[in-house]
């Protein structure tokens, strides 16, 4: 089994030493919510043991790390969907370092919508995190 | 100086051209940048324009970073290869050097932090 805390801990390491950002608090989430926020990255996990992690972000932080990152800001989805999606790959590579289960990963992929829900196999156990940063939230979800 | 930089991120390829543009200042004018999103992309633009350094991502769509240096070592080519990547298992790192890359730097990284790992390569051209 992966260890969800690595993420959760490497999610921390890549927003305050990448992006520049420290989250205030954060919160296990035993209930996943039925709406999301509308930015969601994924990466597929595999190797000794298999999964699939979702980083759910609202445009907002997006856009906040873009502007911490000196990205020029554009009005265009690809820019934004990138940057999750690149956000979410530093934080599956960084945990890779700290966990004792060897896995390899995914290229990220990444989409943007109002009000979807994500699609979860039933089958599967969840873990769920909600990061709350001074101007946004992130949920991290790892399933396996 | 022509510089290559490939990554499928259009966010990584944009810090590592602000990182070196910043730190070569004025002496940055001398350089030229090219993006190319894959390594088969990458391999284009090899082919036709003398490049002088690589900035390489390892997971990318197409043609992976390791494939690209593999393909281009096996022509012979010494162009020095800096691999920035967020592939941190040990095993694949030796996989990179066993295949020609010259550095390695695992991301997160960037500013200051980044330029201490690449700014060798600018010295060594005479920057």
């Amino acid at each position: 089994m992966l260890d969800f805390e690595i993420f959760s801990a490497a999610l921390r390491h890549v927003f305050a030493e990448f992006v520049g950002l420290r989250d205030l608090t954060s919160e296990a989430i035993k209930n996943l919510p039925d709406k999301y926020q509308n930015i969601t990255s994924k990466i597929e996990l595999f190797g000794e043991a298999n999964g699939t992690l979702w980083l759910n972000i609202s445009e907002p932080g997006v856009t906040l790390a873009m502007q911490k990152l000196q990205i020029p800001q554009s009005s265009e989805d690809r820019m934004l969907m990138d940057t999750a999606g690149e956000l979410l790959n530093i934080i599956v590579g960084s945990a890779q370092r700290n966990s004792t289960v060897r896995y390899e990963f995914s290229l990220p992929s990444a989409y943007k919508g109002e009000g979807y829900p994500l699609r979860f196999d039933e089958k599967l156990a969840r873990s769920a995190r909600r990061f709350i940063f001074e101007d946004f939230e992130a949920i991290l979800i790892l399933e396996q | 100086m022509q510089i290559l930089i490939v990554d499928d991120s259009e966010l990584m390829r944009t810090i590592v051209e602000q990182v070196i543009v910043e730190n070569l200042k004025e002496a940055a004018q001398k350089v030229k940048f090219f993006h190319a999103a894959n390594g088969k992309d990458a391999i284009d633009i090899f082919g036709r324009e003398k490049i002088h350094l690589i900035f390489l991502d390892w997971n990318m769509p197409v043609l992976d970073g390791v494939e690209f240096v593999r393909e281009i070592r096996m022509h012979g080519n010494k162009v020095p290869i800096v691999m920035i990547t967020s592939v941190t298992d040990s095993e694949k790192i030796l996989q990179a050097a066993a295949a020609g890359v010259n550095s390695y730097v695992e991301k997160p990284v960037r500013g200051p932090a980044l330029w201490d790992q690449i700014g060798m390569f600018f010295k060594n051209a005479g920057f």
